[in-house]
């Protein structure tokens, strides 16, 4: 894989030979404009409408191009670049078909406000609306998914417009921006002009800060018995997790992270409760259930950690750090907002903040991180897949990139890894998406050459994206693909065996692919264990192993994901027996 | 009525505009009473009325939502006491020519003006806020009326 990009975007030289005003056409603009932005990768799948862009590809060597198997591989690859990186993921695909297999993609992305540029040709301006061949409105049906989106008319708005697009993608609350390129922009050709300051208008992504907020917080917190922190995936999103930490030693307030967030905070520091919410930990969700003041930091309070809203944190104030507006409040009646970027926020509290009279809490809590610890029922006969994720982070020290599916394993690798940086675990947290595990890992991995990345999917999710197994191959990209075989829609099953009383309906996924083979077919190393030693064994030579690798843990379907919170019920009433 | 808010918009005047904010409105299930749009006093920039149904801290997460938009340049609530509204009803009637006269005289009554008379139907203008408009349509309803146009709230702050 060229994962060492040609060009060096401070090389002066080269910015220039760049910026240079050439008559060229709208593919190469859009090139030069992309490299300009600083894009080293862009995943892609050609097409008619995009055929200029391709043209303008061929012998270009300081572009770089990865060729997914489906387009919904490249745009997951993509967002996992972004989210490994915190660049803008960059995704390139033809018009109608090409763009509507993005679609999931971007829902995803837009979900979990990652930063991402996604390109789509579209059939000539001419054409617009004469249901032309491949002619999809892609505009139309991703408009509620992106941050923004711009039809580009003209060649002449092209440079402006990408421009724009990075900006909007990567600032403010992050998210999505689509430029749909009929084909005729793409062979039109202008002098280039990049410009080198925007402006637009009534945008301001960074909200200045309010000191009296910031003052109100402060006092709050001093006065605050019992309080806690949900820091949210906006921590990440923000670079902050340094100022959280001093923020955290400084005030002495336990912290729950949730599952986009849960790099954002050493999960090894002893104020760490783990995650809050459906599966959550005990401790966290009975902190936050007595706490009297609750601290969101870059949490959006979403359903899957409030669970039954009414009865949510019943003797909380609410206090709510984060960088869009629209969220304070949104599900949660907050009465210490906190507008701003998180960093700057915290970076500002930190400077006069005082400890909470937190100590008697404290203790409380950690007494009930030793008397409730995450647990499962372990079995020298069996291979569990808890077992398999805990001895993934043992034999990683919690080092690596996990990339992560949708499902129990997800839940799992959530629970069972402990995470100590940020960007560290990349899951499709808001939409939960199947298929996201394994492309957003070829992404991480292109975006960090020298991180350890591994994917943890479902034997289910693991047969959406399967087909991008070939870009492991073909790119030598290192993933270790971990597959923990429960041979059926676990989470599905869980679900129909608490809540349908054991109707087991559509979930068996037996007779499916040998991944083994599967692996082997593509052109990657595969592996099995059904045992505990085979799996020791087969991860060691799996992490010794310098390419891809596949790893197929075969492990009982009956397993659940505790502790659970039922849906219509409060985070106070928790299944912690299976 | 109670919950009803006016949310004023100004707007880049681009293709799609009107679908981004219809379009966020379906999403999230808010109301939208009406919604009138035109030119501002800035070229390219147009402005628009929304009347929506809402309590008090769904409508900070409607303009919080607008704000949001690209193309939204400014979005506000405005206050029902410092602002005007009206609104222009084109109302056709079905005629019997005997009864010219009393439509005539309840047109003059209320202020409308009558745009079109033909030998079956006859096309009355009303302008006013919404209140004064049903009455209108309520006094002429029983005369005929066929076919009824508003053009939905338009409103400013003094
Ligand atoms: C694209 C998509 N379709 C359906 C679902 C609903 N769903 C959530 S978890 C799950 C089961 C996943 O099974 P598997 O990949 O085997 O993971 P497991 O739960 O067994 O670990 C399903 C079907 C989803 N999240 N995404
Ligand atoms: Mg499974």
């Amino acid at each position: 894989m060229r994962m060492e990009s040609k060009m060096n975007l401070f090389n002066e030289e080269y910015r220039e030979k760049l910026l240079q005003s050439d008559y060229i056409n709208g593919s190469e603009i859009l090139l030069r404009s992309l490299l300009l932005e600083g894009v080293d990768c862009v995943f892609g799948y050609p097409g008619g409408a995009v055929l200029y862009i391709y043209d303008a590809m061929h012998g270009n060597k300081d572009f770089n191009h990865v060729l997914t198997r489906h387009e919904q591989g490249a745009i997951h690859a993509a967002d996992g670049y972004a989210r490994a990186t915190g660049k803008p993921g960059v995704c390139l695909a033809t018009s109608g078909p090409g763009a509507t297999n993005l679609v999931t993609g971007i829902a995803t992305a837009y979900m979990d406000s990652v930063p991402m540029i996604i390109i789509t040709g579209n059939v000539a301006t001419s054409a617009i609306g004469s249901d032309a061949f491949q002619e999809a409105d892609t505009i139309g049906i991703t408009m509620p998914i992106t941050k923004h989106s711009y039809q580009v008319r003209d060649v002449e708005d092209l440079p402006r417009i990408i421009r724009e697009a990075f900006y909007i993608a990567s600032t403010g609350r992050k998210g999505p921006v689509l430029i749909d390129i009929p084909k005729d922009v793409s062979s039109n050709k202008t002098n280039f002009k990049y410009p080198e300051e925007i402006e637009i208008r009534g945008y301001q992504p960074n909200p200045q800060l309010d000191m009296r907020q910031v003052e109100n917080l402060l006092k709050a917190i001093e006065e605050a018995k019992r309080p806690v922190i949900i820091a949210g995936a906006g921590v990440v999103h923000s670079g902050a997790h340094e100022e959280l930490l001093e923020f955290v030693n400084k005030t002495q307030i336990p912290v729950t992270t949730t599952l986009l967030g849960l790099d954002g905070f050493p999960s090894g520091h002893p104020l760490s409760m783990g995650m809050p919410g459906m599966h959550g930990t005990y401790t966290a969700n009975t902190a936050i259930q007595n706490s009297d003041l609750l601290i969101s930091i870059g949490a959006r309070f979403d359903d899957r950690v409030t669970m039954k809203l009414d009865g949510f944190a019943p003797n909380a104030k609410i206090a709510h750090l984060d960088i869009d507006r629209s969220e304070i409040g949104k599900n949660i009646k907050t009465e210490f907002p906190c507008l701003g970027d998180i960093k700057a926020v915290l970076a500002l509290a930190n400077g006069t903040v005082k400890p909470a009279q937190s100590d008697e809490w404290i203790n409380q809590i950690m007494k009930n991180k030793q008397k409730f610890p995450l647990k499962y029922q372990d079995d020298d006969q069996v291979l569990k897949p808890q077992y398999v994720i805990e001895m993934i982070n043992e034999t990683t020290g919690g080092e690596a990139i996990i990339t992560t599916d949708v499902g129990q394993h997800q839940m799992w690798a959530a629970q069972f890894y402990k995470f100590n940086h940020p960007r560290s675990i990349i899951t499709s947290g808001g939409l939960g998406t199947m298929g996201f595990g394994l492309p957003s890992a070829i992404g991480a991995q292109i975006g960090n050459p020298n991180r350890l990345v591994i994917s943890i999917n479902g034997d289910g999710g693991m047969q959406m994206c399967a087909q991008e197994l070939a870009i492991c191959a073909i790119h030598n990209i290192p993933v270790k693909v971990v597959i923990i075989n429960n041979q059926v829609l676990g989470m599905v099953r869980q679900w129909q065996e608490i809540v349908y009383e054991e109707r087991y309906s559509h979930i068996d996924l037996s007779g499916s692919v040998d991944f083994v083979q599967l692996a082997k077919a593509y052109g990657v190393k595969g592996l099995q264990a059904k045992t505990k030693e085979e799996a020791r064994c087969v991860w060691k030579e799996a992490l010794e192993t310098q390419g891809p690798v596949l790893i197929d843990f075969v492990v009982p379907k009956e397993e659940v994901v505790l502790p659970m919170v039922l849906q219509g019920t409060t985070l106070s009433e928790m299944k912690m027996e299976g | 009525m109670e919950n009803q808010k006016t949310i004023s918009l100004l707007v880049k005047d681009h293709p799609g505009v009107m679908q981004r904010i219809t379009s966020l409105f379906t999403r999230r299930g808010y109301n939208m009473e009406s919604i009138t749009v035109g030119p501002s006093e800035e070229t390219g920039l147009s402005r628009i009325t929304i009347i929506t149904i809402c309590d008090e801290s769904q409508v900070d997460q409607i303009i919080f939502q607008l704000q949001k938009l690209m193309e939204v340049f400014e979005a506000t609530l405005l206050r029902p006491k410092k602002t005007v509204t009206s609104e222009l009803a084109f109302i056709k009637m079905n005629v019997e020519p005997n009864r010219y006269g009393e439509i005539l005289n309840l047109v003059e009554k209320n202020h409308a003006t009558v745009l079109d008379i033909g030998s079956k139907t006859m096309i009355i203008q009303a302008v006013g806020d919404t209140e004064r408009i049903d009455e209108i349509v309520a006094q002429l309803t029983p005369y005929g009326l066929c076919q009824l146009s508003r053009t939905g709230v338009m409103a400013m702050e003094k």
